[in-house]
């Protein structure tokens, strides 16, 4: 049984685990779906993260003694249960140099051509350990040590929604313009944030990204896709290797 | 839905804001909401509105409106000299305006934000099942962003000409900003990151509310808070409340317009009941904390829902 920790008087906190690791993780997303499944009186929302859950919870609807009783309840079901098939997102990016503002840097610093840092950057399956930062942004497992490259001295004052970048050990997206100090390679045309489309995030925690490689060309037509609502990312069912 | 104001003057930060979107946090979407949600409710209470209604809030030097419709409208939470063509207005208590009439605010007197909620509640584009404005992500409210000279807002149509005016808060139910009780925290979750010595000095110790405060959080300086180790954490969930403490020793108190998560160690949650009152303070005031058990924080929560319950009923069998 995973401990039930006090948070403020509306929280409850379980961690996992304490180490930023895939099987940890896995568990917060398994608690997760099962509160999704299982719908407890007076549970509002939930927010999980790399090592723990946080459930936030309605005192006048459910008291904490209840509230506990059904976790523990949750966590036997979880013990019993396969966990689920992740979701694969395949994701395109463009790494031209017109849009990949910091890649000749990039390539400099990691001491590896252009066409290496592409290929190292798209071989990988990443994981989603969490959302959070900005809307819709994942936080990604599984870069190569060989692209780890420090952040900017100087944040750029702006980011370009949709851009791809690497900070330390890290790569992301920004899923909105924003100011920013990840080195820059690439640009998906792809929306990870949509306020006003009817599926507002595409990625979830827990979910597998593959970036796929587009040249500019490819890279104007999935943006126009986009706009006018024709465009379909690449979603499939995919049995997970515990790795 | 009509439209019921236009903006002469926007004021230093007023936005549309609700109770919050609530169930979007697990995609990184902070909450937003109104910073007091207790003036935010009692001021939808006074003008016949449901709770969750949409308010403006208005941050301490505030907005000059221009009524283009008669309405029954209220204000609430922070004293910031209200006046219908000059002449001061009652807070906490609804009243009527008609067209023509402006609607201006002076100097601050007590508390940071007030609330204005028009009878039928403003009118905004429900986003991810919340109006609240969220700038940082231009969501919610008018175009995502706080109110501009020129903006003019709609009111929800519903049975505006019903409702009546000339509904109060009693006076012994109307919130004392000045007051100087300690703000009740639940300790934790991080309490191993700080020894016994340095948790007692949190809670001994006042902490000022510095200028760098805003809807996001409220940045606290006083003596340094050591952590035992260090201050970071591995990234993890922050709630309304949560009090995290970064490798410099000032705490912050997270807010409504906070991430979803954080990465520096929480050493204790100011409870549900006590953030009114923690986010009237002004800048430059003293904070004290002290910690309570749940128990406690519970009965209190309890308490406000209980005494929300009383007024709706109130205002229902008036109708």
């Amino acid at each position: 049984m995973y401990p039930i920790q006090l948070y403020g008087d509306r929280g409850v906190r379980i961690p996992f685990g304490n180490a930023i690791d895939r099987q940890v993780n896995n568990a917060v997303h398994r608690f997760g779906a099962l509160l999704e499944k299982y719908p407890i009186q007076g549970v509002s929302e939930w927010i999980p993260a790399y090592t723990a859950i946080t459930i936030y919870y309605n005192p006048s609807e459910i008291t904490y003694r209840e509230l506990e009783k059904k976790l523990i309840h949750l966590q036997k079901i979880m013990e019993e249960t396969a966990p689920p098939a992740a979701r694969k997102i395949t994701i395109p990016v463009c790494y031209d140099k017109e849009v990949a503002l910091d890649m000749e840097d990039v390539a400099a610093r990691s001491k590896l051509s252009i066409q290496e840092v592409i290929r190292l950057h798209t071989e990988p399956l990443y994981y989603v350990y969490m959302m959070g930062f900005m809307p819709g942004f994942p936080y990604l497992g599984g870069l190569s040590e060989k692209l780890a490259v420090p952040r900017l001295d100087n944040p750029r004052k702006m980011v370009e929604q949709g851009a791809v970048g690497i900070a330390d050990k890290q790569t992301g997206i920004y899923p909105l313009e924003s100011p920013g100090g990840w080195r820059i390679i690439g640009k998906t045309p792809v929306h990870l944030y949509d306020a006003k489309g009817e599926k507002k995030i595409l990625i979830q925690s827990g979910d597998l990204l593959q970036f796929e490689a587009i040249d500019l060309q490819t890279y104007y037509k999935i943006e126009e896709a986009v706009e006018n609502g024709s465009y379909q990312p690449q979603i499939n069912q995919e049995k997970e290797e515990q790795s | 839905m009509k439209e019921i104001l236009e903006v002469m003057k926007p004021g230093l930060s007023t936005s549309i804001q609700d109770t919050g979107r609530i169930g979007y946090q697990k995609y990184g979407i902070p909450t937003a909401g109104a910073m007091d949600t207790f003036a935010h409710r009692i001021a939808n209470l006074l003008v016949g509105n449901p709770e969750e209604a949409a308010t403006l809030e208005i941050m301490l030097m505030g907005p000059r409106l221009k009524f283009l419709q008669d309405a029954v409208i209220a204000v609430g939470g922070a004293d910031l000299s209200a006046a219908v063509d000059g002449e001061p207005v009652c807070p906490w208590k609804s009243f009527r305006v008609y067209t023509g009439q402006i609607l201006s605010f002076g100097k601050p007197v007590h508390g940071t934000y007030a609330y204005l909620a028009v009878s039928g509640g403003f009118y905004a584009e429900t986003v991810m099942g919340s109006k609240s404005t969220y700038a940082q992500a231009n969501l919610g409210g008018i175009e995502g962003r706080i109110l501009q000279k020129g903006d003019r807002l709609s009111a929800e149509d519903k049975n505006l000409k019903s409702i009546r005016a000339g509904r109060y808060l009693k006076k012994t139910d109307i919130p004392n900003y000045e007051q100087h009780r300690p703000i009740r925290v639940i300790t934790g979750p991080d309490i191993s990151a700080f020894s016994d010595t340095i948790y007692q000095q949190f809670l001994q110790e006042s902490y000022r509310i510095t200028e760098q405060s805003n809807r996001m959080g409220y940045r606290l300086e006083g003596k340094a808070l050591s952590h035992v180790d260090k201050a970071d954490i591995i990234s993890d969930a922050v709630l309304p409340g949560t009090i995290q403490v970064p490798a410099n020793g000032q705490p912050i108190v997270l807010l409504a317009d906070r991430q979803t998560t954080g990465g520096y160690a929480r050493i204790a949650t100011v409870i549900a009941a006590d953030i009114p009152q923690l986010v009237q303070k002004k800048i430059g005031a003293e904070v004290r904390f002290l910690s309570v058990p749940l128990e406690r924080a519970h009965a209190d929560y309890l308490a406000q829902q209980r005494y929300f319950k009383i007024l709706r009923t109130a205002v229902r069998s008036e109708e």
